[in-house]
Parts: structure tokens; sequence; C-alpha cells
């Protein structure tokens, strides 16, 4: 799936003319007059950036990250703004905005923020797959085997496991085996690795 | 004697009986007037009653002797003392030499003399004792003692106090008298002299009064026909002033016309064919106004002649009136040129300073020089082309002075709104750049796409006219708009500023109404001072706003007719005015806003009032504050 770049702006000329700027990079784009518009026609999950203008009459540019991040659409957003005061540059920043861009812009500056935001959103998106897959793969697991992986992600010997549950040894191993092909892990090293790729405790 | 007695017993004969009479010789007649009752008592010798008495022509009882006195071997009763008998006296005025020959004739006379045995005496022997005379003529200080009486002044005083007092009294009111009749018969005098002067002087007067009457006749006449042709330079002068009057005072007039007019009704009043109205000074070198026949003047600049006009200058006010101006400049070139023949000129003050000159010239010789009335009707109009011309300086400078207050508000206006109008600006030069930076992408990556091109070169073109027109836009609202008025359509001012405003109102999330009315007349004014007035309201309103929830913001702007003027209504949903502010929101300085100056509103009130408009806000707004700005409409036709 193509990533696209979504223009939310309410002027028609910035907003045309970026669409057209966009397209000479030959990027996909999809430009819409308002936040609300937008969201009502998002596809969720679309991969891609936003750039917003700042201030728009019925949801300004800030209004509508704040919204966005609640309804978790997790996009890249730039921040587009016409009149450039620090206050305001800080705050979209804090707010998790990716970047801010001042008008009128450089068009390879603006490009290439976009291509940046972009390829960011890829990554995140790569890196959010990987993590959704090994959280599928966790949710096979057994309660048992679940309770033996988090010993094994502490490094904790075999012996003291069974101790520690109240098993033999030979059913400790037993479970373990298990997990390792059900995780996909070849060794205990890779299973760290996963777990930290999926965030796990 | 019996005086002494009187005295003694302390009675003044002289004042303290009714009356004293001295009956005389012989002593008879005295008793005989006691016996009838006609006095109270009387003296006489002491014989002598006794000797009548005893003659029996009397009784004895009949009478009373007073005081009576009790002296030893004398024969008679006696009321007195006793004295001597038959002295020889003499009176003052008796000659001394007499006296003495006669007391010498008596003392030498014999007993046996006729004469003594007559008078049945002895004769005459010096007394043996005249004491008791003395005595008596010094107690009653007569006789030699009369010097006594005359010398006491103090019995004078005791005696005569009453009449001496009276008397000076008397004298006092007499002299008193005298004084105050003397007074006033000095008044008395003056007053007649003067009147004596009055009646000369009366007489005098009469006599010249009787002149003056012989003289009056023949004046009478004359005057009757002075009074005649002074009455027809009244009524001329009469009307030229109305007309002068209703020049200056005709509301449609301009400025322009105004001259021109007074400098016909001067050409008229004096039956001159052109006049020229020229200044004096450089800086007003191009000032020249001219009516009547043009021909006869040589320039359309500068005053008619210059020596004529030099003249002028040096006369202090007083016009200059040259019935034949050949006599005076001679074979001037430029008379001869034009055909000038006579000359009317003066100065015009203005500002208490000659600025103008007024000339007048004619194409044929005068008779004579113009009537003093005539002058003071020319003096009258130059002082009312100066008052004019003040006037509209008066006019121009407050135009410029106001001119340059809404220029500074403007420029002000347009600071403040710098944020949004670069916002504005950014819009269409980010959209150019945009195309343009997109095309030149398309032509680097060799892309033959030409109608592509030229679309994306279209739009980049569209693009940076909007900027463009943003910024005359600008440049127009804060240029030094001239003062010139001309028809002006408001609906075109209250879009062109909803265009300025549009980003800032955008800004705050305010909506802006726009009801104008499809058909409006158009009304004299300055497009950009009106325009200033509508986004001052605007903005008013929009600050006003602040406070208030921002989906709820929204102003409407009206433009209708009503009557035969166009109104424009600037509405808010703010918190609307205090009414305490209603009447000082106008007043410079004045404001309710934290970072206002208070300026613009009192520019907007002066600006409306120079296009012959009102502008104020409505108290009884139901929601907000209502500002309404009302302008005459331009008559059709």
């Amino acid at each position: 799936m193509n990533s696209t770049v979504y223009v939310i702006d309410d002027d028609r000329m910035a907003r045309e003319s970026l669409k057209w700027l966009v397209e000479s990079a030959h990027l996909d784009v999809a430009v819409f007059e308002s936040g609300q518009q937008f969201m009502q026609d998002y596809i969720a999950g679309s991969p891609g950036c936003l750039l917003l203008d700042v201030r728009m009459p019925d949801i300004n540019g800030m209004e509508l990250h704040k919204r966005l991040k609640q309804a978790a659409i997790s996009m890249p957003v730039i921040i587009v703004t016409g009149h450039a005061d620090v206050s305001m540059a800080v705050r979209a920043m804090k707010s998790g905005a990716y970047d801010f861009i001042e008008k009128p812009y450089n068009d390879s500056i603006m490009l290439e923020r976009i291509q940046s935001a972009i390829a960011y959103d890829r990554d995140n998106r790569r890196q959010q797959e990987r993590k959704q897959a090994i959280q599928e793969r966790v949710a096979t697991l057994t309660p048992r085997e679940k309770q033996v992986m988090d010993y094994v992600l502490q490094s904790t010997q075999n012996k003291v496991i069974a101790s520690e549950l109240g098993v033999s040894i030979k059913t400790v191993e037993l479970h373990r085996s298990n997990l390792m092909s059900k995780m996909q892990a070849s060794s205990s090293t890779e299973l760290v690795r996963l777990a930290m790729i999926a965030e796990l405790e | 004697m019996a005086w002494r007695e009187l005295v003694d017993q302390g009675i003044n004969p002289f004042t303290d009986f009714s009356s004293i009479m001295f009956v005389g010789f012989p002593q008879d007649r005295i008793i005989q007037s006691v016996f009838k009752g006609e006095v109270d008592a009387a003296t006489v010798r002491a014989e002598t009653l006794v000797r009548l008495i005893e003659a029996g022509r009397f009784k004895r009882r009949d009478f009373r002797i007073l005081n009576r006195q009790h002296i030893p071997g004398h024969p008679f009763p006696a009321s007195t003392r006793l004295y001597p008998e038959w002295p020889m006296a003499t009176l003052k005025h008796t000659p001394r030499q007499l006296a003495s020959e006669v007391t010498q004739a008596l003392l030498s006379m014999p007993p046996n003399h006729p004469a003594a045995i007559a008078s049945r005496t002895a004769g005459w022997t010096i007394p043996l004792d005249y004491s008791p005379v003395t005595e008596l003529m010094q107690v009653l200080q007569i006789g030699p003692y009369d010097v006594l009486r005359q010398a006491s002044i103090k019995y004078l005083l005791q005696r005569y106090l009453p009449w001496i007092i009276s008397a000076a009294a008397g004298l006092v009111f007499l002299i008193l008298l005298i004084g105050y009749i003397s007074r006033t018969n000095q008044r008395l005098k003056e007053t007649e002299q003067q009147l004596r002067e009055e009646i000369n002087q009366h007489e005098k007067a009469r006599k010249q009064l009787a002149a003056y009457r012989d003289n009056l006749e023949a004046q009478v006449i004359e005057r009757t026909e002075d009074l005649h042709t002074t009455n027809l330079a009244l009524e001329k002068s009469r009307i030229a002033l109305q007309e002068l009057v209703s020049i200056t005072s005709a509301p449609g007039l301009t400025h322009e016309h105004k001259i021109q007019r007074l400098l016909e009704t001067g050409c008229a009043y004096y039956g001159l064919p052109v006049a020229v109205l020229a200044s004096t000074q450089d800086k007003h070198k191009n000032m020249c106004k001219i009516s009547g026949d043009a021909s006869l003047i040589p320039r359309v600049k500068g005053p008619l002649n210059q020596r004529c006009v030099s003249q002028i200058l040096q006369q202090n006010g007083e016009p200059l009136d040259i019935p034949d101006i050949r006599a005076v400049l001679g074979d001037d070139s430029e008379c001869l040129r034009y055909g000038w023949k006579n000359y009317l000129g003066t100065t015009v003050m203005v500002e208490g300073k000659i600025c103008y000159t007024l000339e007048f010239v004619g194409t044929r010789v005068r008779q004579k020089y113009y009537s003093k009335w005539d002058l003071e009707i020319l003096k009258v109009m130059a002082q009312w082309i100066g008052d004019e011309i003040e006037r509209q300086l008066a006019i121009e400078s407050q135009q410029r002075h106001q001119a340059e207050l809404a220029h500074v508000s403007r420029m002000s206006t347009i600071g403040e709104m710098a944020a949004s109008l670069a916002h504005e600006l950014n819009q269409p030069l980010t959209g150019a750049i945009n195309y343009s930076s997109a095309c030149l992408r398309l032509l680097r990556e060799g892309n033959p796409n030409s109608e592509k091109l030229t679309e994306g070169m279209e739009r980049a073109v569209e693009g940076a006219n909007l900027a463009a027109s943003i910024i005359r836009q600008i440049r127009e609202f804060v240029q030094k708009s001239d003062v010139g008025f001309c028809p002006v359509d408001v609906n075109h001012v209250i879009r062109s500023v909803n265009k300025l405003i549009s980003y800032e109102a955008q800004r705050q999330s305010v909506l802006i109404d726009l009801q104008l009315a499809e058909f409006i007349p158009l009304v004299e004014g300055n497009m950009i001072q009106l325009e200033q007035v509508v986004l001052n309201l605007i903005r008013n309103a929009i600050d006003a706003m602040e406070v208030v929830d921002s989906q709820k913001r929204k102003i409407r702007i009206q433009s209708r007719q009503c009557d035969s003027q166009v109104v424009i209504s600037v509405s808010d949903t703010g918190p609307g005015l205090v009414k305490s502010d209603l009447n000082r929101i106008f007043d410079t300085f004045y404001t309710t806003k934290e970072e206002g100056m208070g300026i613009g509103l009192s520019i907007s009130r002066s600006i409306i009032e120079s296009h012959n408009g009102v502008i104020h806000a409505l108290p009884d707004a139901q929601l907000g504050c209502e500002f309404c700005i009302e302008l005459p409409a331009v008559q059709a036709g």
C-alpha cells in the first residue's frame, strides 16, 4: 500500500498548490478542506503523513492534531503555519508533531520533510507490524508457558524456575521448548530481542 | 427829696409806679389832685398842706402822711428828712458870668430891699450846712453826681441786661439777614448776568438762523438733488451688498464659484468689463481669478498692472481710482495694447496681511472719480473676498489636519494588523511558489506535458496576482489620500474592507455577515477614509467579542437606503456598550480597551462629519453593540 500525503487546508490556493508540489515529487496526495472532512474520509490504518494548516476556521491544526491522537490515528503530522511564532512551534512539537514548517517555504525543504515523515511512518508501521506479529505469538502461549517465558527472559535457570513454580525440572524444560517453538525463537537471546520489540514486560 | 425816701424803701419811682405826673406850682393843685383821686400819692412842701388845712380848704382827715418823720423842733409833719430851703442854683447851660453876677446881687441884697420885703425874707446868705442836699444828690446820683450813674457799667448791665441781650440778638439777626440778603443779591446779579449772555447768544443765534433761513431754500433744492443721487447710489449699493451676502451665504456654492460670483458682482456694480483677483505673495503665485472679458488681459497669472499694484500697496488699504489711466501712467504699452482707459483697484487682506489685489479696468475714460460710496463698496467687497479666502484656507487646513490624523491612524491600524496581513499575503505567495516549484520539477525531469506546465504556471501567476492585489490594497489604504471627494459606492467600500479584515476575523473565529442592499445610491466621499471608518468599526467589534464564546462571534454589516440617506450599520454579538460610555466613546483618547489609544472612533467621527454625515452608537441594540453611519446620498441627475 502506497503512502499518501494528506493535506488539510481551508485555503484553496494553498491546498491545491501543495497538491501540485507533492504530486510533482511523485507522491500520492489527498486534500481536505477541513479536519472534519478528513476525519470522515480517512480510512483507518492508511499510511502516509499529514500536512496541517495551523489556522483553520472550524477546527484549527493544533486541535485536530489532538483529536487524531485521541482517535489513535498515528501518522506523523507536519504543522504548516503562515505566521511563525515560537510559542506555537514549541506547543506543536510538545504535543508530538513530527515537524513544523513556516509559509512561504522552500519546496525542496518541504518535500524533504514530507519524504522523511513518510519514511518515519513506514518504519513505524513496519515496527508496529512486527510488534503485532510477536504479540500474536505471545497470545498463543498457555498461561504456564507465559509464566515460564517471563522467568526465561530474566535469565533464570531451569531448576530455579522448577523450584519457584513447584514443578519438576523436566516439566519446565517441556514448557520451555514449547514456548520457544511458538515464539519462533531459536535461542533465549532471540527470545529477549523479540520481547524487546514487542515491548513485553 | 421824696425820691430819696422811696429809694431808701427800695422803690424806683420811674419804674415801679404806673405813672408819675409833675403838676408844678402852685402846690395847691397837687393836693387838689390827691383829693380828687387823680393820683394815689403826692409830695409837697411840708408847710403847704398845713397852711391849706388852716385856711379851711381841706380837712385833715382826708389825707394820710406817708413815712412820717419825727424831727424834734420842727413844726410841720414831714415824710422826708429836712433840707435847707431855697438854695441858689444854676442850670448846666447857664453862663458862669451871669451866675456869678446873680449870686453877688442876691448876697448883697439888704433886708429892706423891696424884693426882700416882697418875698417876705431877710435876704440871701451862704448856707450853714448844705451837706444833706449834697448827700441827697450823691444817693440819687443826680446833679454833680450824675457822672456816677454814667460810669457804672455794672449798674447799667444790671439795669439794662435784658435790653442789651435783646438788642445784641437783634443786631446779630440783622447782620445775618443783611449777609443773606447780600448773598442772594450776588446770586441774583450772577443769574442776571448769565441770562443776559444767553439772551445775547439767543439773539445771535436767531440772527444766524434768520440768515440761514434765507439761504435754506436754495440749499433745499440743491440738497434734494443730492439726496436723490445719494439715494440712487445707496440703492445700488444695497443691491450690491445683498448680492454679496447672498453669494457668500449660499450653501451650495463652492469656494471657486463664490469668488467668481463676487468678481462678477464687482464688474456689474462698477460697469467695468473685467476683474482680476491676483495674489501678491510668491507662495500663492498661481492663485488668480479672472472674471469678465479675458481678451482684455495680458496674462493668466499675476496682477493686471504692476505699476498700479505697487501704488495700491502704498495706499494703506484705500482703493486706487484712476478715471483716466493715461493721465497717470502715460503711454504705458500694456494699456495701449489692451485698450485700458480707466482703472480701479484695492488690496485684499487675508489673516491680517495683504495677500491679494482686486483690480478692475475699463475701456472708456471716466468723467469723474467713483463716489465715496462706491469705494466703500469696493472695500467691503475686498474684505468679503478676503473672508471667503480665509474661510477656505481654514477649511483646507482643517481637512489637511484631519487627513493627516486619519493617515496616521490608518498606518497604525495596518501595523496592528500586520500579523494577519502577513498571513493573508503568505497564502497566495506560498501558492505561487508551490506551483512554480512544481513546474520546475516537472521541467527538470524532462516532462514534456506542456498543458500541465501551463496550468501550473497560470495558477502561479494567479497566486502572485492575488498577492499583488493585496499589497496594492494595503498600499492604497495607508497612502496619503488627497481630500478630494468623488461618488463612492458604499457596498464597494464594505466589500473591500471585508477582504482586508477577513483573515483577522477568521483568526478570531468571527463570522462576518454582509447584508448589502442590492441597489444603493452613491455618496459623495473619500473611498479610503470611508474604508477606514468601516474597518475601525469592524475591528472594534472583533475586539469586543474576544470575551464571547468563539461559536457566537458574529458581525453583521448592513447597507441600506433610508430616504435621502445611505445607512451603513455594523453590529456585533459582543457584550455591548455600558450606557455611561455611550456619550464618550467618540471622544479622543477615550477608550475601553486595555491597549486602545482612543483614536479610532474620534477619527471615524471627524471623517464622517467631513462627509456631512453622522455616526452614532445605537443604545438600544438588543445584542451586542451597533454602530450606524448615515451619509447623504448623491441626488440622482
